[in-house]
């Protein structure tokens, strides 16, 4: 195909003023590097991890961001300056890490420091009901966006959303929202973002999520009765 | 010569008319298409469709109704996921285009061309030839995208993405998506001010509507809606440019918003769970489809409330105005 001087000087503008359009959002080759952490004996927050991971890049490609996974499992020589942020599913021990790079922890073991965002509901309240219990996430939930999560769940991993599963896709959306709500990766200003009374999230849950003044997430539960057939018989309001 | 005389005189009597003769509603749940006289209530025809009908728009030539279907079967695209071409005279589905992978909103230009559908589960907007059938583009944009409008000089598409929280802008000429940008949490619908200078933009989880500059694509501020607590999802703009009307789901009631001030002056009870609307040339009447109650809401806006109620079929999800 002959590509006329006028056809090729259009397209190049068109395609100039695009990019400057897109990347109003990103300085030139915007990444945001977010390490991870879990154990053997959580699999479902791997999965959630590599489907949030996705998720988080798919959404960030459109303002010419990249986020970047970085599994630290199975890698303890990674240096702490190879990553701009913190999903961690094991205990953590924020000495481990660094006291400025921000840490989402999905176990409720933490030693409480300041960089540290909790995103597992870690008292929650005992189920009254007969037979039921109390969880962060279900896939039979439906509305606000929760089934077609689900169903998107289901088709990238082969099973059901479970509320780990939940939390660790979760941990990745926010990471990756509050860099492009920031416009930086800059470990600072990602602490900024969260700890700003005005960072909400939408979790698929119907409300706004949000961290309290002590970084714990505030979210709905939902009460669930069955086994393999098991439904949402209430929500519990944070 | 006689009947193009008559012709034409019809449609300039259609064309001007400033109140509907019909209402046509999409009924998710019943699968069908209620078209319901504007001005008795009565259901003139119920025309099965066979799939989920969510998004409805009558063609600017009032001669042609599209719905966007699509089955059970997430994440595949089928047969049943399309665009469906319901015949206004003959009340009767006429033609069926493949509208990707689980069709949502849609909008149609405004020469009557190309349409414009969003695919929930497949992350992207396709365009589609409505004289061909054909689908001539089908563009990247958010995760579960929604929302679809089109600027009143056809140029830009703006389409939500409710996981993603984003706009993306297609520019019509050129059949790319040409910028995204951010707004608040779970982005539905976009509606364009008449004249073309702002677009609006309804968040259901954070309860607001965002004010988007039409030219630079840029959020210009947020307004609450319902004191934050509703959901917005539908919106329409008055024929003047003066007020926005959204649908507040959960409230069932719909918010007047001065788009001078840029604040809420208003609101409206109507049906159970308002999801979409629509509203009258003259900006007088609006129509809302009350997704729980099964019926859409006549408001006098005129009045300030809701002057008539009729039933359509189970779980109406949204409605366009034929005349």
């Amino acid at each position: 195909m002959i590509i006329t001087r006028r056809r090729f000087v259009s397209q190049s503008l068109a395609s100039l003023a695009a990019t400057a359009l897109a990347t109003r959002w990103a300085p030139p080759g915007a990444e945001l590097r977010v390490a991870t952490r879990v154990d053997a004996t959580q699999p479902d927050i791997a999965d959630g991890l590599a489907f949030g991971a996705a998720e988080a890049d798919r959404s960030a490609q459109l303002f010419g961001w990249r986020v970047r996974r970085i599994d630290l499992s199975d890698s303890a020589s990674t240096s702490r300056n190879d990553y701009d942020a913190l999903v961690v599913g094991t205990p953590v021990h924020i000495a481990t890490y660094d006291v400025h790079v921000p840490v989402l922890a999905l176990s409720c073991a933490s030693d409480g420091s300041a960089n540290v965002f909790q995103l597992n509901s870690c008292s929650p309240p005992a189920a009254t009901d007969a037979g039921a219990r109390v969880v962060l996430w279900h896939a039979s939930l439906e509305r606000f966006g929760a089934e077609q999560l689900n169903d998107r769940y289901r088709a990238a991993i082969g099973r059901a959303m479970t509320g780990d599963a939940w939390l660790a896709w979760f941990g990745m959306k926010v990471l990756a929202e509050s860099a492009l709500r920031a416009r930086s990766s800059d470990r600072t200003k990602l602490l900024d973002y969260l700890r700003s009374p005005s960072a909400q999230f939408d979790g698929h849950k119907g409300v706004p999520l949000h961290f309290d003044a002590q970084r714990r997430l505030v979210q709905p539960l939902y009460v669930v009765r069955g086994a393999a057939d098991a439904r949402v018989i209430r929500e519990i309001d944070p | 010569m006689m009947k193009l005389a008559v012709l034409l005189a019809s449609l300039a009597v259609h064309a001007g008319a400033q109140t509907p003769r019909f209402i046509a509603v999409s009924n998710e749940l019943s699968r069908t298409i209620t078209l319901v006289d504007a001005k008795t209530g009565a259901t003139v025809a119920t025309i099965p469709v066979g799939q989920r009908a969510r998004g409805i728009q009558t063609a600017p030539d009032g001669k042609t109704v599209y719905v966007a279907l699509s089955d059970d079967k997430p994440n595949v695209a089928s047969p049943g996921d399309l665009i469906a071409a319901i015949d206004v005279a003959s009340r009767s589905v006429v033609a069926r285009f493949p509208g990707g992978s689980d069709p949502e909103q849609f909008a149609v230009s405004p020469d009557g061309r190309t349409l414009y559908a969003s695919n929930e589960d497949a992350g992207t907007a396709v365009a589609l030839n409505l004289r061909t059938g054909r689908t001539i583009a089908t563009l990247i944009v958010g995760i579960e995208p929604e929302g679809v409008a089109i600027s009143p000089n056809g140029q830009w598409i703006y389409v939500t993405a409710e996981t993603s929280n984003s706009i993306s802008v297609i520019d019509a000429k050129r059949r790319r998506v040409v910028a995204n940008f951010l707004v608040d949490s779970r982005p539905r619908a976009a509606a364009w001010a008449p004249d073309g200078a702002r677009a609006y933009v309804s968040n259901e989880i954070s309860g607001t509507v965002c004010v988007i500059d039409g030219r630079s694509h840029e959020l210009i501020t947020s307004i609450p809606i319902d004191g934050a607590q509703g959901k917005p999802v539908g919106l329409v703009v008055a024929p003047d440019g003066r007020r926005l009307y959204v649908a507040n789901g959960r409230t069932d009631r719909i918010s007047i918003v001065d788009l001078r001030t840029l604040k809420e002056v208003g609101r409206i009870p109507v049906g159970r769970r308002p999801w979409n609307l629509a509203i009258s040339r003259d900006g007088r009447w609006l129509y809302t489809a009350n997704g729980m109650s099964d019926d859409i809401s006549v408001v006098d806006l005129t009045a300030g409330r809701t002057v008539k109620t009729y039933k359509v079929g189970r779980r109406p999800w949204g409605l366009s105005l034929i005349y």
